[in-house]
């Protein structure tokens, strides 16, 4: 059961929050919505959930319509039968643990096994013996695994994950991002979540979709994001990027190339074809395993970033060497 | 979402009817002292209220009324300044029952207090029997300053609270960082503390004078001892006793409520030009200690003599003269009896009467008022559109509008000839009048309750598949019910203590404890009245103290 989206759009009174917009969700994949605050990827996830209404265009999943503007469908939020993991988690304070998971069985009148089917979901998040608690006497990782026992307890046809690792502080956030992979893959669901943290998006996805002012730059799998990226933004939002001049004058028809700093080298490369830059050493910053050096290569505009195995004092002036085949050319949007 | 297509009529429906119901209940009796008061002997008379006004007796009766609000704003300074200050710096402030100790005096009905100041103050009263030597203070106290002074005590803590919030946000980091960017003690005053201070106090200061001016209790007990009318009493005396005219009546309660219309008007402009938000996400730190030394000692002494002249002695007051077997015999062992409690509860004794029927009254309007005041609060929810904001308003009216003055107008319309439903001179007028007066109440605490229900936990809700009456069953209710609790008991309590409106509406040959006891101090056995007084603080008291406890055991609070 794929869910389709098709053309759909949404405004707040002045301001366009996602321009008309496909998206394909495959059934059992992970899908990531990634960008910045109000790029619009909240507002997708929403519409999704049934918990705003676009303005235009059709939602439908595996041959269910659930909205369309066109012929005045509209599934309320009720009974999309989808799964959702807040941001704030959103657990209801005065339901126990136990309750809060069993209120979409309830509400789906499935309450035969319901004691079984909630705390099967519980075991599945390790807090079968908490099922009793109430939400305030959780601490804030439990919380999250209760909100995510809440939203596959239904056993839903996708789960939506509106930034669930966000409330949660660094240490927390890494853990818990194993731990919910594992169980969306053990079980196996069909994901979309929402995050404006690259790391997350790049470890956890099958394909991230890269969105910036309410439109879709580019979507793939984690290593096209990154190792093709179609826009400038995508570029420098996911991983490091370092930016060329462009080359000739004649050639500023929207174009412009960059590279990963991985891929500056120290020494030419062996049956590559490389370029050589002169540069000087800004900056060399100890990172543990590895030093990061900043340089300015001489005629370019950008400052760039390699990395070292050895101290490079600044002040140092070097030759830097480019495989020509990892310079990647990014069209320019005209939107940007 | 077709969830809101079919819910937009209804929720639209339902304010309309909110608006219609809360129009015929508040602004149409409001309108009425309007109309009524230019509308004479069958023609329109706009000069009517100013001629009235004119009368020399009412100008000096208004002077009367705002030179006593200012009077009673200075007073209640004088004492809730130092408090709030004693309490945000010093250890006093740490302990937790004076908090509540302190809402003690503006729990008190202010005719209760009233009358328990003047038992005690009067000639051969429990001053002159404790301290013979202070009796010359008497006739001092029985004049104007004296009225302040009792009113100043009952309204204080309403400003000390303002104050206190105030000064303890200021008291931490905003004070700490004026001090590390090399503001002396004096600048941080001038340019920090005092600007700070003074929206608050502004606030309070209004409020305090809204309140003293509507008040009734202490005029119609204290200010009529020491003749000192003011619009209130006024107002009742033109209605009550001979002659009765109407017409002055609602000249001045129109006065009266434009006056405190005026003011509200004001304080909400000001608050949303002049306060700023001192409240950020973080608790904020509170400032480090100043205790010990003289400083502390001069607190502790302060606490203490404002506790007993503002708790102390009127209470004592009223609980002496209730338990005195006979009233020249004095203070002395041999003298106490509790002859007026066996006598006031036994069955068929008026006292018992007036009680339950207090009871039953208080219980029926309780239950209506948590109804309304709850529909109405789930209908304002947010106040995003016009609707939602003008039942909110109305809801609210009550609060600002003189007790006295809803309740003119109540009887103005339900009294009037073109009045279809006969309501007027029953039960169900009183029970009216209660739900009216006291509406804002539960609409306040079950409104604070809604707020406090994130969006999400409805989304997450509505996302888990429960329709929306589901979720009102399962996630709303649940969440508003200790707003609706506390906004019945205070309803409750109130209702069960209140005077003006069972004064004036009661239908003939039925009494409440309040207008018991009233008749009892003016004219019968002070010891059965404040045998009553005890009963019906005491039980109202109870309650307040059952529900807070059960409240307190909720367990996901904790």
């Amino acid at each position: 059961m794929d869910l389709h989206i098709q053309k759909l759009s949404k405004t707040f009174g002045q301001t366009v929050a996602l321009h008309p917009t496909d998206l394909l969700v495959r059934s059992g994949t992970f899908t990531t919505l990634l960008g910045p605050s109000g790029c619009g990827k909240t507002t997708l996830l929403r519409m999704i959930a049934g918990l705003e209404t676009p303005d235009t265009g059709a939602i439908s999943i595996g041959g269910d319509t659930l909205y369309d503007a066109g012929r005045k469908r509209d599934t309320p939020a009720h009974k999309r039968g989808f799964g959702m993991v807040f941001q704030d988690f959103a657990l209801w304070p005065h339901m126990t643990v136990f309750e809060n998971v069993a209120f979409g069985l309830r509400t789906a009148c499935r309450t035969r096994d319901l004691r079984e089917n909630v705390m099967k979901a519980l075991d599945k998040v390790r807090l079968a013996p908490m099922a009793d608690r109430y939400p305030h006497q959780l601490s804030g990782g439990q919380q999250q695994r209760v909100a995510f026992a809440r939203a596959v307890a239904v056993q839903p046809r996708l789960v939506l994950f509106d930034e669930p690792l966000s409330a949660l502080d660094a240490s927390l956030r890494e853990e818990m991002r194993v731990e919910m992979l594992s169980l969306v893959r053990d079980l196996g669901l069909t994901a979309l979540y929402v995050t404006h943290d690259q790391t997350e998006a790049m470890s956890m996805s099958d394909e991230i979709v890269v969105m910036q002012t309410g439109r879709v730059l580019q979507a793939g799998t984690p290593e096209e994001i990154y190792d093709r990226p179609a826009d400038p933004f995508v570029a420098r939002f996911i991983g490091r990027s370092n930016w060329l001049a462009p080359r000739g004058a004649s050639d500023g028809q929207g174009e412009t190339a960059m590279f990963r700093p991985e891929h500056l080298r120290w020494e030419p490369v062996n049956g590559a074809k490389c370029a050589s830059y002169e540069a000087e050493v800004l900056q060399s910053s100890y990172m543990g395993d590895r030093y990061e050096v900043h340089l300015q290569a001489d005629g370019q505009p950008d400052r760039w970033t390699a990395y070292s195995a050895s101290r490079i004092p600044p002040g140092n002036r070097i030759t830097v060497y480019l495989p020509e085949n990892r310079i990647r050319v990014v069209k320019l949007h005209h939107s940007n | 979402m077709i969830k809101s297509l079919t819910l937009k009529p209804i929720r639209g429906l339902s304010i309309l009817l909110a608006l219609l119901v809360l129009a015929g209940l508040i602004v149409v009796p409001l309108a009425e002292i309007f109309i009524q008061s230019v509308y004479r002997d069958g023609e329109l008379q706009w000069a009517a209220p100013f001629r009235t006004i004119a009368d020399s007796d009412s100008a000096k009766v208004m002077l009367n009324t705002v030179w006593l609000g200012l009077c009673v704003i200075a007073g209640t300074t004088l004492l809730a300044l130092p408090l709030a200050w004693i309490m945000a710096n010093t250890a006093i402030g740490r302990s937790r029952w004076l908090d509540i100790v302190l809402l003690i005096p503006f729990m008190t009905p202010p005719y209760i207090g009233s009358m328990g100041w003047i038992l005690f103050m009067q000639k051969n009263g429990y001053l002159a029997q404790l301290l013979p030597g202070l009796s010359g203070l008497t006739p001092a106290f029985f004049s104007f300053a004296g009225m302040v002074a009792i009113m100043s005590l009952h309204l204080f803590p309403f400003l000390y609270l303002l104050l206190r919030g105030a000064l303890e946000r200021i008291g931490g980091s905003l004070e700490e960082a004026g001090a590390v960017m090399g503001a002396t003690p004096l600048y941080r005053f001038r340019r920090i503390i005092v600007p700070l201070l003074l929206s608050s106090f502004g606030m309070g200061a209004m409020l305090v004078f809204v309140k003293t001016i509507a008040e009734f209790g202490t005029p119609a007990t204290f200010g009529r001892q020491i003749g000192y009318d003011v619009m209130t009493s006024e107002i009742h005396r033109y209605i009550s006793s001979w002659p009765i005219s109407f017409g002055s009546a609602t000249s001045l309660s129109s006065l009266l409520l434009t006056a405190c219309l005026l003011m509200w008007y004001m304080q909400s402009v000001l608050s949303r030009r002049f306060t700023y938000s001192l409240v950020g996400g973080k608790g904020s730190r509170r400032a480090s200690l100043r205790s010990g030394g003289p400083v502390l000692g001069i607190s502790l002494v302060f606490v203490a003599l404002l506790l007993l002249f503002s708790i102390g002695i009127p209470y004592f007051s009223i609980i002496a003269a209730s338990t005195m077997k006979l009233r020249g015999a004095g203070l002395s062992w041999d003298n106490l009896t509790l002859d007026a409690y066996r006598e006031l509860l036994r069955w068929g004794n008026p006292g018992m009467k007036a009680l339950m029927s207090s009871i039953w009254l208080s219980l029926a309007a309780s239950t209506v008022a948590v109804v309304l005041g709850t529909w109405c609060a789930l209908l304002i929810r947010r106040s995003n559109t016009a609707g939602q904001r003008a039942v909110d308003l109305i809801s609210l009216m009550p609060n600002t509008v003189p007790g006295i003055v809803m309740v003119v107008g109540l009887i103005l319309l339900w009294n009037s000839p073109w009045m279809p439903i006969p309501l007027y001179n029953t039960y169900g007028m009183v029970i009216l009048t209660y739900v009216i007066l006291f509406l804002p109440y539960t609409v306040q605490y079950v409104k604070s309750a809604a707020g406090q229900i994130d969006g999400s936990l409805m989304q997450a809700g509505q996302v888990f598949g429960g329709r929306p009456l589901y979720l009102l069953r399962r996630i709303t209710l649940p969440l508003i019910l200790p707003g609706m609790l506390a906004g019945w008991m205070m309803t409750f309590t109130i209702s069960a203590r209140e005077l003006v409106a069972s004064l004036l509406i009661l239908p003939p040959s039925v009494q409440t404890s309040a207008t018991f006891i009233f008749a009892q101090f003016e004219q019968g056995e002070v010891s059965l009245g404040m045998a009553m007084a005890v009963v019906s603080v005491g039980f109202t008291t109870l309650i307040l103290i059952i529900m807070e406890s059960l409240g307190s055991r909720r367990k996901w609070n904790g």
